[in-house]
């Protein structure tokens, strides 16, 4: 088991590699961040050349990388024969943010608890309502109720993000505000006025994390519901059942527990992209998170964020990977790596 | 009751009348048919091609960027029969145009992401060896990284790279090419696996090597025995491909940086109506609705045809 992790861990590090250089690439291959600054008061030729310069932006983009990489403290970076200043990735430091002159990695941080709250509510949501919702459809097969999820889950799974966040504004916020009933608000994280209590916060939370667990609980309770009936159909629950064996303890014991088992495969390889779904809903709900400085700094080319924040979610990618493996192989007794 | 009834008909003499061998597409097509929700998801998609072509019939695309600043943000009225957006623009004829913007985008980007797919898994899984490692690798690296993030950063920084083209007499933003090739360029790998999968148990079975004993060159047993075979997966694959499409061009248009207006389509329709929800609910409903309906049925008729063409439950 241990060899094992230890394989996995060894071989995520050139994937990683992989995975940074083709993103730099691009980057560098499409955008000249330069140009974007200075809208108001556009630079002489002569002040971009010397910015450009001083950003390292003038070097070859393989160098760049190496630059970034592993940083350039260790080359003379101008004619006063001075040396770099960047400590590179590797060492912690993601760059500078070309639009807040602040370092990358401390503006993405600072975002990153905002987007934790807002995505792990939603997971939690998600996976306790789809696995309700999967195993009263499994039990109660074809009844009124299954019925009525079913299809409902079928019409969820294919609305897309921003037809449910603003139907549920019209509802929730809008109408319910017109009716007199108490509203939700539809934006950002807390009112200024009163401030960041825990009940703002909360209050700001239910739209966006309606949004986002609504469309998600459509496709795993049916993921739920298949496994649990492919389960409850196998020889060892009649086994169980003909044993006598009370018939809650029979569906969660021995049912519930077998059928678990792809659920937490697919949760945990689904998790780090909840992450990148956040540009859309952190948007529409103007969440201060890092969906919302992604898009923020998107439209400046501001590379050392952007990079920053892929990396994040490409290393929480291959990590939860690993995570889900290892996980799985502890629940299920069948698999062994040794 | 489903197997009661398949034997009563089969009972019936014209039945056994016309009881030739069927072909598999046969099969599969009576399959297609018989399964109620592809059939609804046919009828959906039907309404959506019909709502977009014959729609363009009766209203001109000049009609659709027409701007009309005094109309600005009007209920819908028999003059404007879905209402007005925030710089007088018709909704009901910027859907139909939009939609043709929308679907095409969709088409296409499924066009170029099978052709890259199959081309890197027709490659990875015949040729094997340090070429398949490298396929593999650059694909693993691919799904590691955010799709949409990824699209976000080409979008915005290509979408303004094309100037405008003209394709049957129409003026399109040049974007529209750019976003159809980035979608197809995102979303390659999961195809490249499935068709390398195939490739890889079809190359030792007995035709194939029987093929190569007979000196077929390499191409034609590529192109002629084994992808023929990995048919089935690729249909299904394609077809569910396009509704992810027309979502991803519908959010990367939503975030501001997909095709660029006048050129409508279902997402920069809704770009602008963050402000609006209460007052121009039209403005998000209408084109929410299509991309609902389309994705909907795109997703129905494509579990339809995974059950028709599963040769594992052949009945």
């Amino acid at each position: 088991m241990f060899k094992y992790i230890l394989r996995r861990l060894l071989q995520a590090i050139p994937l990683l590699f992989f995975i940074s250089l083709v993103l730099f690439l691009l980057m560098q291959a499409t955008g000249d961040p330069i140009s974007a600054m200075g809208e108001r008061n556009p630079m002489s030729e002569q002040a971009k050349a010397e910015l450009s310069r001083a950003l390292g932006l003038d070097q070859p983009a393989i160098v760049q990388y190496v630059y970034w990489l592993i940083g350039n403290d260790w080359v003379i970076v101008n004619e006063r024969g001075e040396y770099g200043k960047r400590k590179g990735v590797l060492r912690g430091d993601f760059g500078i943010s070309f639009m807040t002159r602040r370092p990358a990695l401390t503006t993405v941080v600072e975002r990153l608890p905002n987007t934790l709250l807002l995505m792990g509510t939603a997971q939690v949501v998600i996976v306790v309502v789809s696995l309700v919702v999967g195993i009263v459809g499994a039990v109660r097969q074809y009844s009124a109720l299954d019925n009525l999820l079913t299809g409902l889950a079928f019409v969820m799974y294919s609305v897309p993000v921003f037809l449910m966040a603003y139907l549920l504004m019209y509802v929730f916020a809008y109408a319910f505000r017109q009716w007199g009933l108490p509203y939700l608000p539809t934006g950002g994280m807390f009112d200024p006025r009163v401030g960041q209590t825990f009940e703002q916060v909360a209050r700001h939370m239910v739209l966006p994390v309606l949004t986002i667990s609504l469309i998600s609980i459509a496709g795993y309770s049916r993921f739920i519901r298949s496994a649990m009936l492919e389960v409850i159909h196998s020889d060892y629950i009649r086994t169980a059942r003909s044993k006598g064996i009370h018939e809650r303890r029979v569906l969660f014991v021995h049912g519930f527990r077998n059928a678990a088992l792809p659920f937490v495969t697919l949760i945990g390889l689904d998790l780090p992209f909840l992450l990148a779904g956040a540009v859309v809903t952190e948007s529409i709900f103007s969440w201060p998170g890092m969906g919302r400085l992604y898009i923020d700094h998107l439209q400046r080319s501001d590379f050392p964020v952007l990079m920053c924040i892929l990396m994040m979610i490409s290393l929480a990618v291959v990590i939860f990977q690993i995570l889900t493996d290892i996980v799985y192989s502890l629940l299920d007794p069948r698999i062994r790596f040794d | 009751m489903t197997a009661q009834n398949t034997v009563a008909r089969l009972n019936t003499p014209d039945e056994v009348a016309l009881s030739k061998p069927r072909s598999l597409t046969r099969i599969a097509l009576t399959r297609f048919l018989n399964h109620r929700m592809a059939v609804l998801g046919m009828v959906m998609l039907l309404f959506v091609f019909g709502f977009v072509t014959i729609g363009s019939l009766f209203f001109t695309e000049a009609q659709a960027n027409w701007v009309d600043t005094a109309r600005r943000l009007s209920p819908p009225s028999s003059e404007h029969l879905l209402g007005t957006d925030s710089i007088g623009r018709d909704v009901l004829i910027r859907s139909i145009y939009g939609g043709q913007i929308s679907l095409l985008i969709g088409g296409f980007a499924v066009i170029v992401s099978i052709s890259l797919g199959t081309l890197v898994g027709l490659v990875s899984g015949y040729y094997g060896g340090w070429i398949d490692s490298l396929l593999m690798r650059i694909t693993e690296a691919m799904l590691s990284i955010p799709t949409l993030l990824l699209l976000l950063v080409l979008a915005n920084f290509l979408g303004n790279r094309v100037g405008e083209i003209t394709i049957f007499g129409r003026v399109l933003s040049g974007s529209v090419v750019v976003i159809i090739f980035i979608i197809g360029a995102t979303s390659w790998m999961y195809i490249a696996r499935i068709i390398r999968g195939n490739v890889l148990s079809l190359k030792r079975s007995e035709y194939v090597l029987a093929a190569e004993a007979l000196g077929a060159p390499t191409r034609r047993i590529i192109l002629l025995h084994i992808l023929p075979n990995t048919l089935a997966p690729l249909v299904v694959a394609a077809t569910l491909g396009v509704a992810q499409a027309i979502l991803q061009e519908a959010y990367i248009s939503f975030l501001g940086v997909g095709v660029k207006t006048p050129t409508a389509t279902w997402g920069n329709i809704l770009e602008g109506a963050r402000s609006y929800i209460d007052d121009a609910p039209w403005l998000w409903l209408v084109p929410g609705t299509l991309i609902l309906i389309t994705v909907m049925g795109i997703n129905f008729v494509g579990d339809g045809l995974r059950d028709a063409l599963d040769p594992r439950s052949l009945k």
